[in-house]
C-alpha cells in the first residue's frame, strides 16, 4: 500500500562523553538544545516547529567499544542541508575556532559540502545548495574541486 | 546551523548492497533514483524525487568475518529516523503491517507523545525508526518534556485497540 517517507528526521548517537558531544552540536553546528533528561539524553534541533530533534546524544553503555568509523558496517556519514553558502562559511569558521577537523571540502556545482567529525569520529557532511531548485543527482557525488577558494579565512 | 537546517540523508555501509537495497525498497517504499560511478545507490521517497534520504554503499571486504554491530555495545550511531509523510495513524499501521509481512525484526514501538514510532532492524542490524509526528497541539504541548511516560504501541498498530 502507498505509504511514503516524507524526509529524514534525526540521528541518535551513543557517545563517549555526553557533555562534550552536546557542546559540539550546539557550539559548532549551531543546533539548539530543546531538552535533556538528567544528563542522559540531549535533544538538539534547528526546527522546533516540526522536527523535535535532529540530533540526540546519549551516553554509550559502560564498556562500549569504539567502532572503526571508516570501515564499520552501518553509519558511513550523516548529511545535513545547512542552507546558503554564507551558512556554510559561518560553519567553517566555527569549526576552525573550536578546533574541529575539516576532513575535506567538495565543490560539486550546485552543492558545496564540507565534512567534519564529531568528538567520537563519526563523519558528518554539511552542505549548501545554490537554492535554484533541486540539485541534479550527479551533484551529490561529482566532485569538481575543493572549496579552498571560498572558505579561506577572512582575516588571513 | 541556521533555522533552515534540514536533516538530509544517511549513508550506510552495507555488508550486502543488493540485500539492503531490496530491504529498504520493501520496508519503507524507497526508490533507487540513481547510482554513482562508485556503485553507491541513492534512494528517495518517490521515483521522481531529486533528493535522497538514504545512500547505500557496499562495505569493503576486509577478508575477515565482521559481526554485526550491536548499537548498544558501540560508540556511534544508535539509530536513524525517517518521518512518515502522513498525519494519519492508519498509515503508520500500514507500515507496521508491511514490516511484519517482509519479516523485518521490530525492535520496539512507542508513543513518544511528540511522535509515534516504530523501531526496526535492517539486514545489517542497523536500528532504524519510522515515525508519525503527533498532531500539532499534542506535539507543541509535549515538546519541552520529551519522552516522558512512554507506552508501547503494538496493540494499536496491530489494530487491536484504539
Amino acid at each position: 500500500m502507498a505509504f511514503k517517507v516524507r524526509r529524514s528526521g534525526h540521528i541518535v548517537i551513543r557517545v563517549a562523553d555526553v557533555e562534550r558531544s552536546a557542546r559540539f552540536f550546539q557550539d559548532v553546528l549551531g543546533l539548539k538544545l530543546i531538552g535533556s533528561q538528567a544528563r542522559e539524553m540531549y535533544f538538539l534541533t534547528a526546527d522546533f516547529d516540526r522536527n523535535h530533534h535532529q540530533v540526540l546524544v546519549r551516553p554509550a553503555k559502560p564498556g562500549a567499544l569504539r567502532s572503526d568509523t571508516d570501515h564499520r558496517i552501518g553509519l558511513a556519514s550523516a548529511s545535513f542541508d545547512i542552507g546558503t553558502l554564507g551558512d556554510l562559511k559561518a560553519l567553517h569558521g566555527r569549526l576552525l575556532k573550536n578546533g574541529a577537523p575539516v576532513v575535506r571540502t567538495e565543490d560539486r556545482g550546485t552543492i558545496k559540502a564540507l565534512f567534519t567529525r564529531d568528538p567520537d569520529g563519526n563523519l558528518f557532511e554539511f552542505y549548501c545548495t545554490d537554492g535554484a531548485g533541486p540539485p541534479p543527482l550527479a551533484d551529490r557525488y561529482e566532485v569538481l574541486g575543493t572549496l579552498d577558494h571560498l572558505l579561506a579565512p577572512q582575516d588571513a | 546551523m541556521t533555522a533552515a537546517a534540514v536533516t538530509s540523508h544517511i549513508t550506510l555501509r552495507a555488508s550486502d548492497l543488493a540485500r539492503s537495497r531490496a530491504f529498504y525498497e520493501k520496508a519503507l517504499n524507497l526508490h533507487v533514483i540513481g547510482e554513482d560511478p562508485a556503485g553507491r545507490l541513492y534512494l528517495a521517497p518517490g521515483p521522481g524525487d531529486a533528493a535522497p534520504v538514504l545512500v547505500l554503499e557496499q562495505a569493503p571486504d576486509l577478508g575477515a568475518e565482521r559481526p554485526a554491530l550491536d548499537p548498544d555495545s558501540y560508540i556511534g550511531m544508535e539509530h536513524w529516523a525517517f518521518e512518515l509523510d502522513s498525519e494519519d495513524f492508519a498509515d503508520l499501521q500500514v507500515v507496521y503491517r508491511r514490516l511484519k509481512e517482509i519479516g523485518a525484526e521490530i525492535h520496539h514501538t512507542v508513543d513518544h507523545r511528540v511522535t509515534l514510532s516504530i523501531y526496526f532492524l535492517d539486514p545489517d542490524r542497523n536500528l532504524m525508526e519510522i515515525y508519525l509526528n503527533a498532531p500539532r497541539e499534542r506535539y507543541a504541548a509535549h515538546m519541552d518534556h520529551p519522552y516522558g511516560s512512554l507506552s508501547a504501541l503494538d496493540d494499536r498498530l496491530a489494530g487491536k485497540a484504539g
